[in-house]
């Protein structure tokens, strides 16, 4: 239509693989803040793909988030990586993690996913990188 | 004239970087374990680790831009409260080098700035000392 701007969906994948990367000196502002963003600027296209470690922060661990007590202060700000994955999830992004990175976590792991992340097989991921613009590490 | 290094129980020697891994957190929770028991602890800061008692810090982090009610204490406050909490059985020792190579030399009052040549003087006053991390 003549005058609406048209954004072309970018298709960007966005990788992570360090997980925990601070706690008291990060609280809100962990490497997963920036996603829902990234996913506004570039148009919706974005995937984000957990690795390693970090696809802990795609299961839930049982427990809720604990404050931390530092002297007579409680800091119940620290990072949550599970609430900061929904968060993801909720603004549209594709979440995904490799099948032998989440079995890695423990035979339950896979229970525990949260809802609307995708497993995929084994390398699958670099398979899939040319169907991307860009590829990020986070 | 050079000043006193109170004795302490324990010198916690934090090296490593913030927003690496837990390592701050745990050196802090290391250290609220050691206070609750009554011990008299020091850290020591190195490299990157000087950041976190910038004063350029201030006492909040930046707003999170998705829920602007919340405020988020910055390491430099809850450094400052821990120190607060513990009079006379808590010092927080920043290298001085390190402190000014990093762009951290402007520092909260509450904590002192120390040349590295003093280093082993402040690991004699502890009886026991533990590194945590590396530069």
């Amino acid at each position: 239509m003549p005058g609406e701007v048209v954004q072309e969906q970018a298709r960007w994948l966005l990788i992570m693989e360090k997980a925990y990367r601070g706690s008291v000196e990060t609280q809100f502002a962990d490497a997963l803040y920036v996603v829902p963003d990234l996913h506004r600027q570039s148009g919706g296209g974005c995937d984000l793909a957990l690795r390693g470690p970090a696809v802990g922060y795609a299961v839930r661990t049982g427990a809720p988030q604990p404050p931390l007590r530092l002297g007579g202060r409680t800091l119940d700000t620290l990072p949550d990586p599970r609430a900061s994955v929904t968060k993801v999830l909720d603004a549209g992004v594709t979440v995904l993690v490799e099948e032998p990175d989440l079995t890695a976590l423990g035979r339950t792991a896979a229970d525990r996913l949260l809802p609307g992340v995708q497993v995929i097989e084994a390398y699958g991921l670099a398979a899939r990188w040319p169907s991307y613009e860009q590829v990020w590490f986070l | 004239m050079a000043r006193p290094i109170p004795a302490t129980d324990v010198l916690l020697n934090l090296f490593g970087a913030p927003h690496q891994s837990d390592l701050v957190t745990s050196a802090l929770r290391l250290a609220t374990a050691l206070l609750d028991r009554g011990a008299r602890v020091q850290i020591w800061t190195c490299g990157d680790a000087t950041g976190l008692t910038s004063a350029a810090l201030g006492d909040t982090k930046p707003r999170d831009l998705t829920d602007l009610e919340r405020r988020h204490p910055s390491t430099a406050l809850i450094v400052r409260d821990l120190l607060a909490d513990h009079p006379d059985r808590l010092y927080w020792y920043v290298c001085r080098f390190c402190a000014d190579d990093r762009g951290a030399a402007d520092q909260i009052p509450q904590v002192s700035k120390r040349s590295p040549f003093l280093f082993a003087e402040h690991v004699k006053a502890a009886d026991k000392a533990l590194v945590m991390g590396v530069c």
